[in-house]
């Protein structure tokens, strides 16, 4: 089966100041439900796909983001406007760029889903709610499964 | 246990306590949720705003309002979403569960269900266990 081209998504804050686009789907998704993310987003596991940086166009409001370093090597980008958590870049993957799933227009499906969607850091879990799919759930970040 | 919840945000500066069980609890599936939190889904609890005290930081938290009548609190250091108030609803204020120290169960868990289903991420399974409505 031939690669259809991919269609660009686009993304962004509630309130419209920061958008991006993806020229490319994500080639990594997953669910984490570490502390520091629950906290960051404010959320009981958020969900972040991971696209090459090559295929990530900031198309507004670079300057109306706050970069918060939640460690010395992830710094996370939302509007100072409505707060939207909207991508992060590491230091130890720059050549990717983490972009919050639930700010693609539309619901839209970020891509990448089939061979790598998956929950992570799955024992930091709040306990009290269970997403109920089938999907692997991973201790930390790697691959080691429960 | 603890009768009281506390809870913050990532950077620490915000505190809050809820002094009284949660009334209400559900995950919200909407758009603009989705966009505020940049999340797949978002989760709310509800507190009579009485119980609901911020300890510490609140001067540190920017307000968006995101229609007529709902404000979003979020921290402006690090834009963990905390609270909301809804002008509809004056005794009670919104929180986030997901920000409770130690993942603390924010009561009300008969009332758990999912809203606005019918505009969830189409890919995202939910858990079949609880009730859900298309709308609110």
């Amino acid at each position: 089966m031939t690669t259809a081209h991919q269609e660009s998504l686009a993304g962004g804050c509630l309130c419209g100041a920061v958008r991006f686009e993806l020229t490319e789907p994500a080639h990594d998704v997953y669910h984490c439900h570490c502390s520091i993310c629950r906290k960051l987003q404010g959320a009981l596991y958020p969900t972040y796909g991971v696209v090459a940086r090559t295929g990530f166009r900031l198309m507004k409001g670079a300057d109306n983001l706050t970069t918060y370093d939640s460690s010395d090597v992830v710094h996370r980008h939302f509007c100072r406007t409505c707060g939207s958590h909207v991508f992060e870049d590491t230091n130890y993957q720059p050549e990717n760029v983490w972009f919050s799933v639930g700010t693609l227009d539309d619901g839209a499906d970020p891509g990448g889903r089939a061979a790598t969607e998956r929950h992570i850091f799955w024992e930091s879990r709040t306990g009290w709610y269970e997403p109920g799919d089938d999907l692997p759930k991973i201790i930390k970040f790697g691959d080691e499964t429960t | 246990m603890s009768d009281v919840l506390t809870g913050s945000c990532m950077c620490g500066k915000v505190h809050f306590e809820v002094r009284e069980p949660a009334t209400d609890l559900y995950h919200c599936h909407c758009s603009m949720c989705r966009k505020m939190h940049g999340t797949a889904f978002t989760t709310y609890a509800v507190a009579p705003k009485d119980s609901m005290v911020f300890t510490q930081g609140a001067d540190n938290l920017a307000r968006f309002d995101s229609s007529p009548g709902v404000s979003r609190f979020f921290c402006k250091t690090c834009g963990c979403q905390m609270t909301i108030d809804v002008a509809a609803q004056p005794n009670d204020r919104w929180f986030m569960p997901g920000i409770l120290e130690g993942a603390q169960h924010p009561g009300a868990a008969d009332t758990e269900r999912h809203i606005f289903v019918g505009s969830k991420l189409p890919w995202l399974h939910l858990d079949e266990k609880l009730p859900q409505s298309e709308e609110a």
